[in-house]
């Protein structure tokens, strides 16, 4: 009778357990989110606060065109390196903190497959990012914005005598090309992405690795030579110029094992004026769910044989 | 098993990479190339964070060093900043703009400036003939190459007209860039004056210009006094040229069939001044002329002080005179001033009713 009784349980779970289940995925996120959020991450707004503020307040006796420059140059560049380091240390510490505070065990206990738990994380930490994107975006788009308003100001003032209202918009529109535009969207779009894929990176090798330290280490490195690797091979072999059968092995395999980071770094061209299309916009995108996609599954198929 | 699934999907997005990799060299996305000359003149540190994502940060770093250099007066520095900028964004017009000021304008006046102190005539002749010329052909060539870079912008062709106006002092090469420059979308309107008016200083090429002045001057949005003054110069080498090539009866006939060109009026009125010295026969072409509402306002002054010659019609002409010089001085000349200075002493003006002061006929 207690056999039975197990066994028809039994049937009932198997029959309800859902092989992928959104909702658990979600509720891992959303933990994690907490979890790095109870880390008080976001005191780094405040160093993006200065550094924008300075950048706006040291440059103010330079052209409209370089002081709105470096203002975007300085919040796209400390965007880019928030967001990575997130990515990559938040992802970093995330399974050894759980080993630690034996959270991995509840959770693995319970009917929670290890694909689930890996994708939970590494959306949490992607919360995180957008978040803290977010809201430095604001930040940034804010001072951007009052910033130009301000120069505008100051530039009608230093005219000689009356401007005319040809002068004035014409101004009004050099100023403003130069200042807070749909683009910039497009900008903090693809720093997200790449700092998506270089949490991806990092949570495939935080199922291996025997530290956070080496996590951290290794991830930094692979994010280094995915940013170097296609001007790596311009760099050596110009226009291809690749004789050996060894230089042509090296450069494949180089190509193949990491990923070109470099193919995200769109900001450099958006922020001199250049405008991306959305169809490229929607190739990185996708470009990045393919890139999750693997990188999650590979680092199933390591964290699914591990022994905890 | 890990391997296989990486090498897998390496083969599977190369070819969707190298796609959009090529789809952002096509916009522009791509103009930097970590090349030897490029590591060269980056330092280490500049060129990793070139190539990490933060090139437009490293422009900006450079920018403000080679702002640092202007301030020191370290012209050799300027320049190899301002070329570390401008390789490392090229399509931001600024970069350009301000290394061909830093080249043609500021070393080339602080090298002004010291010749001009200088009691070496070698040192003087060296500044002269070989370092002030070449920083104007570096900010030329900077202008250039950036005019290149952006096609769309008005900015560079604008730069290379500026350098050639003020520099150069070279009318028709100033000309043709202002003209390229003010085809640009985003063009002010101020460049296809400047267009104008160096054209207006091409010799041999005043028709060209008069029919580029008296569009802009007819349009009547905004007729600076440079505008004004060049209208005059050019409508008087054309009547001077009318004057000259034709007689007096064909030039009568000529304003019979084309009686909306005011102009051989003009040429009739210059033609009884000059040939025969005939002032009533100019006052009635004058007034002629004048019936034209597209004539323009300077030749109220020419018709005013023509009539001024008469003795007898000084006050009526004076009176004319001061009404114009108050609604709209910027149709006197200098030489005009001088005239009415002249005119107001021979109907002994008292001095504190006098419309011009001394130092007035000097300024303009």
């Amino acid at each position: 009778m207690t056999v039975e009784n197990n066994k028809s349980i039994d049937n009932e779970l198997n029959s309800k357990f859902k092989l992928f289940s959104l909702s658990r995925v979600m509720a891992i996120a959303m933990n994690t989110f907490t979890q790095l959020v109870r880390m008080k991450v976001f005191y780094f707004l405040l160093i993006f606060s200065v550094l924008i503020i300075g950048a706006n307040v040291l440059f103010l006796n330079f052209t409209f065109e370089q002081e709105l420059k470096i203002l975007q140059d300085v919040s796209f560049g400390a965007m880019t390196l928030f967001a990575s380091i997130f990515s990559i240390v938040g992802t970093a510490l995330l399974i050894p903190k759980d080993i630690e505070d034996r959270t991995l065990y509840s959770i693995l206990t319970k009917p929670v497959p290890r694909f689930e738990y890996l994708v939970g994380k590494l959306l949490g930490i992607l919360f995180l990012v957008a978040v803290s994107l977010l809201l430095m975006s604001i930040l940034f788009f804010a001072v951007l914005f009052v910033r130009q308003h301000g120069i505008l100001a100051e530039e009608i003032n230093q005219m000689r005598g009356q401007p005319s209202q040809e002068q004035i918009s014409s101004l009004r529109e050099d100023i403003f090309a130069q200042g807070l535009r749909l683009e910039l969207i497009n900008g903090v779009v693809a720093v997200f992405l790449k700092a998506a894929v270089a949490a991806a990176i990092a949570l495939v090798v935080s199922t291996f690795a025997s530290s956070t330290l080496f996590t951290i280490i290794v991830s930094l490195v692979i994010y280094f030579i995915g940013h170097a690797q296609s001007m790596a091979l311009n760099y050596y072999f110009p226009e291809g110029d690749m004789h050996g059968a060894l230089q042509r092995f090296i450069a494949g395999i180089v190509a193949i094992i990491f990923p070109n980071l470099q193919i995200f770094n769109v900001v450099d061209g958006i922020v001199s004026g250049q405008s991306v299309p959305m169809s490229l916009m929607f190739r990185l995108t996708g470009l990045t769910g393919f890139y999750l996609f693997i990188y999650s599954f590979v680092s199933w198929v390591i964290f699914a044989k591990k022994e905890l | 098993m890990i391997l296989a699934i990486l090498v897998v999907f390496g083969f599977l997005r190369i070819p969707f990479e190298s796609q959009t990799e090529q789809k952002l060299k096509d916009l522009g996305f791509r103009d930097w190339v970590p090349n030897m000359s490029a590591r060269e003149q980056l330092t280490q540190a500049s060129f990793i964070g070139a190539i990490g994502g933060f090139r437009s940060l490293v422009a900006s770093i450079y920018d403000l060093r080679a702002h640092e250099a202007f301030r020191d007066k370290d012209w050799g520095s300027v320049e190899r900043f301002r070329k570390v900028t401008t390789s490392l964004q090229p399509r931001f017009a600024k970069h350009w703009d301000l290394a061909a000021w830093d080249m043609a304008w500021n070393a080339y006046a602080y090298y002004r400036s010291k010749s001009e102190f200088s009691k070496d005539d070698l040192e003087l002749w060296r500044i002269e003939k070989m370092i002030m010329p070449s920083y104007l052909e570096k900010g030329l060539s900077f202008a250039k190459e950036g005019a290149k870079w952006t096609p769309e912008s008005y900015r560079l062709p604008m730069v290379i007209g500026d350098i050639y106006s003020q520099k150069y002092n070279n009318p028709k090469l100033a000309s043709e860039w202002y003209f390229k420059s003010s085809q640009a979308k985003d063009a002010p309107t101020y460049i296809y004056r400047a267009y104008a008016t160096q054209l207006a200083k091409c010799v041999g090429m005043e028709e060209e210009a008069y029919e580029v002045v008296s569009n802009l001057y007819n349009d009547g949005k905004l007729r600076t006094l440079t505008l004004h003054r060049d209208m005059e110069r050019l409508e008087g080498y054309l009547v001077n040229e009318l004057v000259q090539a034709k007689s007096i009866d064909e030039l009568k006939t000529m304003v019979r069939k084309e009686k909306s060109k005011y102009i051989i009026h003009e040429a009739i009125a210059t033609y009884y001044l000059e040939e025969e010295n005939n002032i009533s026969l100019a006052i009635d072409a004058y007034r002629e002329l004048l019936k034209n509402p597209k004539a323009p306002d300077f030749y109220r002054r020419k018709f005013a002080l023509l009539i001024a010659k008469d003795p007898a019609n000084q006050e009526r002409a004076y009176k004319l005179l001061k009404k114009m010089y108050l609604s709209s001085p910027q149709i006197f000349r200098r030489v005009d001033l001088i005239d009415l200075k002249k005119l107001e002493s021979e109907l002994n003006i008292p001095t504190k009713e006098k419309l011009i002061k001394s130092e007035d006929s000097n300024k303009q």
